[in-house]
């Protein structure tokens, strides 16, 4: 059996239709109005297109096929925060979703679509479910007859080049605070491989998970290294309601270089925005 | 008629159906990656040019097959030209 070698790029939080989140410039509603990026968005539109054009580079230079990975709540429309989303028409929020990720589905060859968070992306996570539908994502069930046929993946347990995934969104465990930063990573690491050694199976090389919208990496302190991704979301009202508003967000993705089992290079890729100035009492 | 629309239409004309492994690419069709390297213009170039087309009628704008390297169908965002 020939492991072809190839390039997985992951990213996730997209969170298409939330005024935090990733936007196409323009948007029109159901009655014909335009609604167009706010100034954050505009910025996370340029990084979404300078990350995939770099994605682009590097398929050019290496000249391997590129798997992409949406890892959860690619789009939004948040059951608690409906103020929060640009649209609540289930036809543009699709169209919307569709357009957003044009620039990372005209880079890659081969889609995977993991599904979120229902409270974002709907019961079941159909948005993302219809969102693979729509750009030709791989089937979790291929053999299913036509429309009973689904486009993403709870789960995906993924091999590329050797190099074993094991991807889905929700990580099992988190560390949100400075001073524990990259424990979550580890945990999730020896969970997910005491869940393979106790089905007798070879744990995976990767874990990759979402949500948190933070980076952490494991390491290479266990044989599975573990990863959480950060988002493509600023701060929402929820982040300044739990007391997270002064943090800042960096935004990004990673790739894997995957052939004859080993990941290399593989590089983690974010864009941080600016913090504001302080804002001068006084003159 | 628009700058560089000659050529645009040109490369849509020109676009030939692929097959692999019983997939296809649509014929006259053309996604904005595509356009633009086609033109070797600016990405927002191309994007005005595109709408300016799709405004005059002469392409519209829906989702079109392509075939990857790898052999698999994807479905991206492109223009498909409007038969007269």
């Amino acid at each position: 059996m020939i492991d072809y070698p190839g390039i997985l790029a992951a990213v996730g939080d997209l969170h298409t239709n939330s005024f935090s989140g990733l936007a196409p410039p323009i948007i029109y509603s159901t009655k014909g109005n335009p609604i167009q990026q706010n100034p954050f968005q505009v910025w996370l539109w340029d990084k979404w297109l300078r990350y995939w054009d770099y994605m682009g580079e590097i398929k050019t230079r290496t000249k391997l096929p590129l798997v992409l990975v949406l890892n959860g709540d690619s789009v939004d429309k948040n059951k608690y925060a409906h103020d929060e989303l640009m649209s609540l028409s289930d036809t543009v929020i699709q169209a919307m979703a569709i357009d957003a990720v044009q620039p990372a589905v005209d880079v890659a060859d081969i889609v995977y679509v993991v599904r979120g968070t229902p409270a974002h992306t709907g019961q079941g996570s159909w948005y993302e479910d219809a969102l693979g539908k729509a750009i030709g994502a791989v089937s979790p069930n291929p053999a299913a007859f036509g429309e009973y046929k689904q486009h993403s993946w709870w789960h995906l347990y993924l091999e590329l080049g050797g190099v074993t995934f094991d991807i889905h969104h929700r990580p099992e465990s988190s560390s949100m605070r400075p001073w524990t930063r990259g424990a979550g990573a580890m945990r999730i690491a020896k969970i997910v491989m005491d869940e393979y050694i106790q089905s007798g199976d070879r744990p995976p090389d990767i874990a990759l998970r979402n949500h948190f919208h933070h980076w952490e990496d494991s390491g290479t302190n266990q044989p599975t290294r573990a990863f959480m991704l950060p988002a493509w979301q600023g701060a929402t009202d929820f982040t300044h309601y739990i007391g997270m508003g002064s943090k800042i967000h960096p935004v990004g993705g990673v790739y894997f270089t995957c052939r004859d089992g080993k990941y290399s290079p593989w590089e983690q890729v974010v864009y941080s925005p600016k913090r504001r100035k302080a804002e001068k009492a006084l003159g | 008629m628009l700058e560089y629309e000659d050529e645009l239409l040109a490369a849509l004309e020109e676009a030939k159906t692929v097959e692999v492994d019983g997939l296809r690419d649509e014929q006259h069709t053309i996604t904005a990656p595509e356009a633009r390297k086609a033109l070797n213009i600016s990405r927002e170039k191309t994007t005005a040019l595109l709408d300016d087309l799709c405004k005059s009628g002469k392409l519209r704008r829906d989702m079109v097959e392509r075939v990857s390297g790898w052999g698999h169908l994807k479905r991206v965002a492109g223009y498909r030209l409007v038969s007269e």
